[in-house]
């Protein structure tokens, strides 16, 4: 498939699963399609970012970097809650999915996404971020029904309980990944991070404020 | 052909309406940047405005108006001889030169792009039914959404403090504390200073609101002002949708700042006569209302009333209070 076929792909399978399958289910897409539209989704995100990280006098690689790792964390943390139904819906279904079949279940949930932008709007942006979680959750719970041929309160069911668990996987693991990803970023970068967990787990792109005291010995003394 | 107009016409609000926080960012960022106070109580003391009158006393009247308006030097005559005239009654002084819908400070007739909304400015004075140059109001609207964005109105309320602690300081106000500011929003001139009270809060200063046909949300200005009134006409249907629109007012946003100092009591709502919102009628028009009365007399006596009788003017110099929750 060349390029262009691929993006209508892309383009096409968004439309299915925004409109939930028309009620029916929708099959996981193809990974690259799925790659495809958590790519859109996180362009649709991360173009809002990117202006609160120009404006805060990032530049250059600095600003690709950080752009690049929030992009990262943003498709592991589809990965994550991949792995999380991977595990439990099996359990409930009795129904086994491939690897790549669950991860490309996951990465198309993330379809609403491609309005993220529009969370950058004043005031009702707050409204639209809320709405789109909860068209996330029901774009996963018609992904999951198709994906594992199960009823829709089943489907429902196993994503909210996808949902709980990197709930409460993201407040255990939040102090270890977090300290991770500060630790990654100063032995790129040689500055310290303002990068709480919460950051890392909710897939935003974080901001690296550097203390001017940090920063300053940091160039006397080097990473 | 009507409906590719439309659909660019929603296009092109859609991009200026996600591109209307930058202007407060791109000021908070500059000051960052240039290694200026970011600190708010620091950056407040530091405004520096020569006086360009002798310090005086009495109650502080610091009015921003409604989203038509487009400069700090272009107030509506109206809206300040009926302010100046209360500041006067009340022994007080009338501080009219803030812009309310910019961080910076910067009216719109002192841009790059002056000569844009100088045009459409005489155009609604010359056709004052025109569309075209709504869009003063549409740009102005944006930034009282910004400001009752909890993401966007801290930095967009510091700036506007900023401006307003300056113009207090080149008034002659002295902000130790002993005068009373009373902060009065006009519309959508009442959401800066749900960020305003907070921050002029900070530097011990007593505040207290007066909202005249406010639109605004939310703010911890509101909770660190020590009562807020809120004026309305009853016939202002732009005054009760904004309470519609603005989630933190419904009964249910229990923890909002807005109804934690209502259930302090220290919000006070009142229709005050039958004004609408704007033009014929309105809070600040001469034009006789269906009881006879006039919009702006009914208007000055209340604000009158409230800021010559119910504000305490002998208070102690009060400690800086933090707003409950910030």
């Amino acid at each position: 498939m060349d390029f262009w076929g691929w993006l209508s792909a892309v383009f096409g399978e968004l439309g299915v699963v925004l409109a939930l399958g028309g009620g029916d289910g929708v099959a996981p897409p193809p990974l690259t399609t799925a790659l495809g539209i958590a790519l859109v989704a996180a362009v649709s995100t991360f173009a809002g970012h990117s202006f609160l990280i120009f404006l805060n006098g990032i530049r250059g690689l600095r600003a690709l970097l950080v752009l690049a790792i929030g992009v990262v964390f943003f498709v592991l943390l589809y990965l994550a809650q991949a792995v999380v139904i991977g595990l439990i819906a099996p359990l409930a279904t009795g129904t086994h999915l491939g690897l790549s079949e669950v991860g490309a279940l996951s990465l198309a949930a993330s379809a609403p996404l491609a309005f993220g932008v529009l969370e950058f709007l004043p005031h009702v942006g707050l409204f639209i971020g809320k709405v789109l979680q909860v068209w996330g959750a029901l774009c996963l719970a018609a992904l999951v029904g198709g994906g594992y041929h199960t009823s829709a309160w089943t489907a429902i069911l196993l994503s909210g309980g996808a949902w709980l668990i990197m709930q409460l996987a993201s407040r255990v693991l939040a102090r270890p990944v977090g300290l991770a990803a500060a630790v990654l970023w100063r032995r790129v970068t040689g500055l310290e991070a303002v990068f709480t967990p919460a950051d890392v787990l909710s897939g935003a792109p974080f901001i690296p404020v550097a203390d001017p005291d940090v920063e300053a010995a940091a160039r006397t003394e080097g990473p | 052909m009507l409906g590719q107009l439309v659909t660019l016409g929603l296009v092109l609000l859609l991009l200026f309406a996600l591109f209307s926080p930058l202007e407060s960012l791109l000021w908070w960022s500059r000051r960052v940047q240039a290694d200026q106070a970011v600190d708010p109580q620091a950056l407040l003391e530091a405004a520096d405005a020569a006086a360009v009158t002798a310090p005086a006393r009495g109650p502080w009247l610091v009015f921003l108006s409604g989203i038509a308006t487009i400069d700090q030097n272009e107030p509506v005559p109206s809206e300040i001889a009926l302010l100046q005239k209360v500041a006067d009654r009340v022994g007080g002084h009338l501080v009219d030169d803030v812009f309310p819908y910019a961080a910076s400070n910067t009216g719109l007739l002192h841009r790059r792009r002056s000569q844009l909304w100088g045009v459409l400015d005489r155009w609604r004075v010359r056709r004052p039914s025109a569309v075209v140059p709504a869009l003063i109001n549409v740009r102005n609207l944006f930034q009282v959404a910004v400001a009752a964005d909890p993401r966007y109105g801290p930095t967009y309320g510091l700036g506007v403090a900023s401006a307003v602690v300056e113009s207090l300081k080149r008034h002659g106000c002295r902000l130790d504390g002993r005068d009373p500011i009373v902060l009065i929003g006009y519309s959508g001139g009442a959401q800066p200073n749900c960020w305003v009270g907070h921050f002029v809060r900070g530097l011990g200063v007593p505040v207290w609101m007066i909202s005249i046909g406010g639109v605004f949300g939310d703010g911890p200005g509101i909770a660190s002002a020590e009562h807020l009134w809120e004026l309305h006409g009853g016939s202002d249907s732009v005054a009760r949708a904004g309470n519609a629109v603005f989630a933190s007012k419904w009964p249910v946003a229990v923890t909002s700042f807005y109804n934690r100092a209502r259930e302090a009591g220290r919000v006070s709502r009142t229709v005050v006569g039958s004004m609408t919102h704007f033009g014929p009628r309105s809070y600040f028009d001469d034009a006789a209302l269906a009881d006879g009365r006039v919009g702006a007399v009914v208007t000055e006596e209340w604000l009158a009333s409230i800021i010559g009788g119910q504000l305490d003017l002998s208070l102690p110099r009060p400690e800086p209070r933090p707003a409950d929750g910030v």
